[in-house]
């Protein structure tokens, strides 16, 4: 499999070239274009654990429920794939255990492992969604943002603004928390932060949409009743 | 003040290394990450007074938020919202005026004030209200869109909505374009003429332009 990301960081997008008999699983709507000779089986988002595993990453994970496998029969094939929204994609040979923010997931190797994991009740109150996909296995993944995908390699301690958090490896700890006190959590716009320590990659995006929406929000004119 | 920026033009990643002791001002809600031991303190931007003419003239937040790096110094990752760039500007004592919603962060010495740019601004709609920024220090603003810096020596004309920031040496007159026929048909709205010598920032597109594109758009 060869993987080809281009017109990044704006409007990036992977374009796969797939050997005779190779396969890629993509997030539903994905799919931008792709050759005649490449199938499509549509399936739920986590094979293992059944119809409530794939409900919990739908509905918590912000995933879509279905997941596209793209399957080069009788010759190579390619599949050009794109996020939703204008942003980066990144290419991570995953080797062990990495946790990815859940709208993140673009596309990956089917033999990669999927899960959800739920971050706990603190994402629930700065409107800010936390929740993981715990992704396992060897292969290629691409994670998607909105903004430019930063790579970070933490040695020590960092914190992140949580709505920057694109994905981390499995050994760095985290901690969600306020950023200083109590009138710099509500009155300094800064929300949630997690604190990570350990040592391991982490990936953050230059822009972040819960801002977004909050400018836009408060730009445009009130809906008419 | 040592910094960085990343990915430009598009989702400029504002990176700034911090000496001991050393402090930076942002405006609120603009960390993206930063080392632990950051200290946070949340203010009124500016004192108070200003503080409110920032926010209801000019749409900028109340607060802004003054990270200190103790000891063994530190470092801190900004940006905004919108889809832009980022640029540096070294204040040496002179003022710059910057575009209410571009201001991003200061060296703590720097005096941020809201500035009323006159009666025409209320009816050019596009939310033209600027900031005086005085002091000595480092000074980031942010954009919509890439940033074209412009050195103006005579006249230059603008769109009210592309600007960014100019430099105090500049004398600036709000205006009409042509007539009241291409002020309501051209689509030009306002623009402001620059006269003067100096330094002025432009923004390649107008949050007011996208914000009519999507209110639009959007199901009533």
């Amino acid at each position: 499999m060869n993987i080809d990301i281009k017109y990044n960081p704006s409007y990036a997008m992977a374009l796969v070239q797939l050997a005779d008999g190779e396969q890629i699983q993509a997030e539903g709507g994905a799919m931008m274009s792709m050759s005649a000779n490449v199938a499509i089986e549509t399936h739920r988002a986590t094979k293992k654990g059944g119809l409530l595993k794939s409900l919990k990453a739908a509905f918590l994970g912000g995933e879509s429920f279905w997941m596209n496998t793209f399957t080069a029969n009788g010759g190579a094939g390619e599949v050009a794939l794109a996020p939703t929204l204008p942003g980066d994609v990144k290419l991570i040979q995953c080797a062990g255990t990495l946790f990815v923010q859940s709208s993140s997931y673009l596309a990956g190797s089917p033999a990669l492992e999927i899960d959800t994991k739920f971050q706990g009740m603190k994402g629930f109150f700065s409107g800010e969604s936390l929740f993981f996909l715990k992704v396992s296995g060897s292969g290629p993944l691409l994670i998607s943002s909105y903004g430019g995908i930063e790579e970070i390699q933490v040695q020590g301690e960092i914190m992140v603004d949580t709505g920057h958090i694109v994905g981390f490896q499995e050994g760095l700890e985290y901690q969600v928390r306020k950023l200083g006190g109590w009138k710099s959590f509500f009155l300094g716009g800064e929300g949630l932060v997690c604190h990570f320590r350990g040592s391991g990659k982490l990936w953050v995006q230059s822009r972040n949409i819960p801002a977004f929406t909050k400018w836009l929000g408060e730009k445009l004119p009130p809906k008419q009743r | 003040m040592k910094y960085q920026m990343k990915h430009q033009p598009s989702y400029t990643l504002l990176h700034l290394e911090l000496a001991p002791g050393e402090q930076v001002r942002t405006e609120a809600g603009a960390m993206v990450y930063m080392s632990p031991h950051l200290g946070i303190d949340t203010r009124f931007g500016s004192g108070i007074l200003s503080a409110i003419a920032r926010k209801f003239l000019g749409g900028e937040s109340l607060f802004m938020n003054t990270f200190s790096a103790g000891e063994q110094g530190g470092f801190i990752g900004l940006a905004t919202g919108l889809v832009g760039d980022v640029f540096h500007y070294p204040l040496k004592g002179s003022a710059l005026y910057v575009q209410s919603g571009s201001y991003l962060a200061s060296s703590p010495q720097i005096d941020v004030k809201a500035q009323f740019g006159g009666l025409r601004m209320f009816f050019g709609g596009e939310g033209f209200f600027l900031l005086k920024v005085t002091g000595m220090g480092d000074l980031f603003c942010t954009s919509y869109g890439a940033i074209i810096p412009i050195d103006v020596d005579g006249t230059y004309t603008v769109d009210t909505g592309h600007i960014v920031a100019f430099e105090e040496s500049l004398q600036f007159n709000v205006k009409r374009v042509g007539g009241w026929k291409s002020t309501f048909l051209s689509g030009e709205g306002l623009v402001c003429e620059f006269s003067g010598k100096g330094r002025l920032w432009i923004q390649s597109r107008v949050p007011g332009g996208f914000i009519g594109w999507v209110s639009k758009l959007l199901p009533r």
